[in-house]
């Protein structure tokens, strides 16, 4: 049996658009949050309070 | 049409979900670097603060009249340093204060009550019990014979071994007290419990 995919197409690309935001967000929190962790403590040094 | 409807509105909620758990997740990492990043500051300072312990302590070998304290700052904060601790088995390496105050106990353990350090009577340090293990969060796992080591300013190293330590209640400062015996030197460790509702105290006597 065929399957027959009847989904609008305007709200499949909305479903991309909106996972791709996610991943790209996740992909950029692993990043930034490396980044900041070895090469951010000398820059934020001066405002954190002990 | 009613189950289209249903169909969105499961999506939609999926859809905020998702966009709830990615910020989720980004004030998570962000708190977790903060902590990390304050915790090594405080072991800067810490670390800063034993080098002029140490310094002291050579100077005071070649002066008449040896300092008992030391007056350092870091980050506008004045510090009195009054020697350092160090407990081998739960990896404690820290100055001593004099100040009772917030700052002092957020940079290390501070001296509450008791005689100068090495000498006989009771001294009774006090810490924090959290900041990754760099405080008093481990002194409930110290048994009997272990070793707690204190450092004064004139470089006496003296070896206390734990004989007693348990809970106690906020109104029940019995660990404050000074020894029946004159010539016992004792230091006692103390830190809050559940929540600041007790307190865990440990006691060691030097041999």
């Amino acid at each position: 049996m065929e399957l027959v995919d009847v989904s609008d197409e305007k709200t499949v690309k909305k479903k991309d658009r909106f996972m791709l935001f996610v991943y790209i967000s996740l992909i950029l929190l692993i990043v930034l949050g490396l980044i900041t962790y070895f090469f951010g403590y000398d820059l934020l040094k001066p405002i954190i309070k002990v | 049409m009613k189950s289209l409807i249903n169909k969105i509105n499961k999506e939609k909620l999926f859809n905020v979900i998702i966009v709830l758990i990615v910020i989720f997740l980004y004030v998570f990492v962000a708190l977790f670097i903060y902590s990390d990043f304050r915790e090594r500051k405080r072991q800067e300072i810490a670390d800063g603060i034993i080098e002029k312990v140490d310094e002291q302590i050579e100077e005071n070998k070649e002066q008449e009249n040896p300092v008992t304290e030391i007056v350092t700052s870091y980050g506008g904060i004045k510090y009195t340093v009054l020697g350092k601790i160090r407990i081998k088995k739960i990896n404690i390496y820290q100055p001593i204060l004099k100040e009772n105050t917030k700052s002092a106990y957020d940079a290390s353990v501070v001296k509450i009550s008791g005689p100068d350090l090495n000498t006989n009577g009771n001294v009774v340090i006090g810490g924090h019990n959290f900041m990754r293990g760099n405080f008093f969060i481990k002194i409930n796992r110290l048994v009997k014979n272990d070793v707690v080591t204190i450092t004064d300013l004139m470089g006496q190293s003296v070896d206390y071994y734990v004989y007693e330590y348990g809970v106690t209640t906020i109104d029940d400062a019995s660990y404050l007290a000074q020894p029946s015996n004159d010539n016992d030197k004792i230091v006692t460790l103390v830190t809050c419990t559940k929540g600041g509702k007790e307190r865990y105290y440990v006691k060691a006597k030097a041999k």
